[in-house]
């Protein structure tokens, strides 16, 4: 925003002059549109990473996810070629006539007041229960139902822990460790694997991604499954695909495939300048190896870079979740997430019987890329202070 | 080659071919390789035996070594132009560069009124704000635009659609327009609702490149003395900041157009438009590999394409490219 606070806290003179790192988180803490965009991110993430709990047995509080809030029905039996009466019935299954003839108004209608010497024609289903199918938000479902019953709160905090997994780990592996590593490696480097590594970015680059993205996806899906189900059999760990272990493998391995690229070609950019500077000198010069140079003297120059391309990273991967797995190619139906519910929202018409079933995931999805999308261009501008 | 216009430039265009058959080969290796037998694809739920499966190999194009199947596939791209058939519409035996050119223009026309309103809108957007730098105007405006660019457009499309036809329903019908909640052909206000969930998100981010590039150019030196020499400023943005702030604007097209036909998977299926987006979608769920390949090829080459053509307009408006940067 403004430049007003760069030279207020003249009191907090450090005794040692700030590092550069220091200097641009304490400018960043300065702008409020970051400050609110990384606690709403701490907010979201922290509530997807709490349900992790659940898949180590501890109580969450939380509804199961996939659990559908479906009534039970149950049907008549006929025993010995008669059907049983109604109080068999209800003594077998242990429940209240009064009851069944309160949720089955249609049964009592047709066979008049229901009571334990009623019979009715043998394989009659009876509702046992309250069906909480699309229900509007109450005390008991919080962010209403859809259309099985399942309760949309918990599915959304189910569906926070799927985006925390699939950002966090697409970017650390094609934004960090392909394309800062090769990035770095190529720059300082240089030569034929220079060429090479940059020849192949070029390439990349020269697909349009979000459409390579889709086919590499709906190409290997089937196939990423397949080798899933057998590593289940071999290994016998058999909550791999229940967890949806396949979808986040298949998905974070496309967009690593693809995302790398960019990120490598602006990491050599810096370095080449970098490479240049004394300390590097110095560094070959007493014998460093370049893992160590890589890692002790050139990565710190380029880490606020690399804090930019994470935060835009993230967003796009969250975004991207939601469109594939709408398209059929993302995340598959027992899993929660985002996409899933996005899907089964339906259109314009479901959105103005059943308004919740949108909204909820949409009140998710768009905190998250719009906190994402403003730390990024909030870091760029503190990077860039010509340019505020 | 030396380094003055016309080398780097035949370098440049030089380079698009080459481009093309990489991408083409990496494509066809993407779809051809992974997905195991076509034929299953092609025969559905019917068991195939192996001697119905080798003529379907080869009324479909699949026989013979991979080398030999890629071969002929671009042998018929180069000699005829033949992106192969459907394997889903079968009966009749449909080419996909039939199946995309009954598509192509509803989407095409669609996605290039798009285009121009991202630019159109965009940078006097970007202008605007990069003119207000340091008020409240100019963070305000770019959040604002940036909340839609963070709705994915399965939602996007479905809040268009609700906002137009229910809630902005009245303002429409004053000027005579019914916004329908599908696409109806021949009807001019169901364009709206496309046009709108396809453009609206781009604003934000077109907004603020337009802006960073904008202030950068500002501190050119040349600026300085405009103002030094005591012109007024509004000539100065026209004529001096604006020309070369707009410049690198350009990188950004095959991006947005990347963005606007990715868009339009996901609305043109959902809005009922009847066009290659759609289509795809349909494809994709169908597993109809040769259309898939056949989209991706002409996308990638569309961008290759238009990416080259910048590049060479680049050269004649700004002589300091020396190409450091970008090769695609």
């Amino acid at each position: 925003m403004t430049a007003r606070s760069e030279h207020t806290d003249t009191w907090a003179m450090p005794d040692r002059p700030e590092t550069p790192f220091r200097r641009g988180l304490r400018a960043l803490l300065h702008k409020r549109v970051a400050v609110v965009s990384i606690l709403v991110i701490f907010v979201l993430y922290g509530a997807g990473t709490y349900t992790f709990l659940d898949a180590f047995g501890v109580d969450t509080g939380l509804q199961d996810p996939t659990k559908t809030n479906l009534s039970e029905r149950r049907s008549t039996r006929i025993v010995d070629g008669e059907p049983e009466s109604l109080g068999v019935f209800a003594e077998r299954l242990a429940v209240d006539i009064a009851l069944i003839s309160e949720l089955n108004p249609d049964l009592a209608e047709q066979f008049g007041p229901l009571t334990p010497s009623t019979v009715l024609p043998g394989q009659t289903e009876i509702v046992l229960g309250v069906d909480e199918t699309l229900q509007p938000p109450s005390s008991r479902h919080w962010f209403g139902t859809d259309r099985t019953g399942r309760d949309l709160f918990s599915r959304s905090l189910f569906s926070l822990r799927t985006t925390v997994i699939i950002t966090v780990i697409a970017v650390i592996l094609g934004d960090f460790v392909i394309g800062l590593g090769l990035g770095l490696l190529s720059g300082y480097r240089g030569g034929r694997l220079d060429s090479a590594i940059m020849r192949l970015a070029d390439l990349v680059l020269a697909m349009p991604g979000l459409v390579y993205l889709i086919v590499i996806v709906a190409v290997f899906r089937d196939r990423v499954t397949e080798w899933f189900r057998a590593l289940e059999e071999s290994t016998g760990a058999d909550w791999l695909i229940a967890q949806g272990v396949d979808d986040y493998v298949l998905i974070v391995a496309a967009t690593s495939l693809l995302g790398w690229a960019g990120a490598a070609r602006f990491y050599r950019g810096q370095v080449l300048s970098l490479r240049e500077r004394d300390f590097i000198l110095a560094a070959e010069t007493i014998g460093a190896r370049t893992p160590r140079i890589l890692v002790r003297h050139l990565f710190p120059g380029v880490m606020p870079w690399f804090v930019v391309g994470f935060s835009a990273a993230m967003g796009a991967m969250a975004g991207a979740e939601v469109v594939l797995t709408w398209l059929g190619i993302g995340i598959t139906a027992p899993t929660p997430s985002f996409g899933t519910m996005v899907a089964a929202a339906g259109g314009f018409t479901s959105l103005t019987q059943y308004p919740w079933m949108l909204l909820v995931p949409t009140l998710f999805v768009l905190p998250i890329l719009l906190a994402f999308n403003l730390l990024g261009d909030a870091i760029t501008d503190v990077l860039n202070p010509r340019l505020r | 080659m030396g380094y003055g216009p016309l080398p780097i430039l035949l370098r440049r265009l030089a380079l698009v071919p080459i481009l093309v058959f990489v991408v083409a080969a990496a494509t066809y290796a993407l779809t051809h390789v992974a997905p195991g037998d076509p034929v299953k694809i092609i025969g559905g739920a019917r068991q195939v035996d192996p001697e119905q499966a080798e003529l379907i190999r080869e009324e479909f194009g699949l026989h013979g070594s991979y080398a030999e199947r890629f071969g002929r596939y671009v042998w018929g791209v180069v000699s005829e132009g033949d992106l192969g058939p459907s394997y889903y519409y079968r009966s009749p035996k449909r080419s996909v560069q039939e199946l995309l050119g009954e598509r192509i223009w509803v989407s095409a026309h669609i996605n290039l009124m798009v285009l121009a309103l991202i630019f159109g809108l965009g940078i006097p957007i970007g202008v605007y704000v990069a003119v207000n730098r340091g008020t409240w105007k100019d963070p305000a405006t770019i959040g604002f635009l940036k909340i839609f660019d963070s709705v994915p457009s399965p939602i996007m499309i479905v809040l268009v659609v609700w906002l137009m036809v229910e809630f902005l329903a009245p303002f429409f019908n004053f000027f005579g327009f019914n916004v329908p909640a599908a696409w109806t052909p021949g009807d001019p206000a169901s364009y709206i609702v496309p046009l709108v969930a396809l453009s609206i998100g781009a604003f934000g981010g077109m907004g603020r490149f337009v802006r960073i590039s904008m202030l950068a150019t500002m501190d050119e030196d040349y600026v300085r003395t405009a103002r030094a020499k005591g012109l007024n400023e509004r000539y100065i943005l026209y004529r001096h900041v604006l020309r070369n702030g707009l410049l690198p604007l350009s990188t950004n097209f095959g991006l947005a157009v990347v963005g606007v036909i990715a868009g339009s998977i996901v609305i043109e299926t959902r809005y009922g438009i009847p066009g290659v987006g759609a289509f795809i979608f349909e494809s994709i769920t169908q597993r109809d590999w040769n259309v898939i390949l056949g989209f991706t090829l002409l996308v990638a080459t569309l961008i290759i394409v238009a990416n080259a053509l910048i590049d060479v307009v680049y050269i004649f408006i700004d002589p300091r490219i020396r190409f450091t940067e970008r090769i695609a």
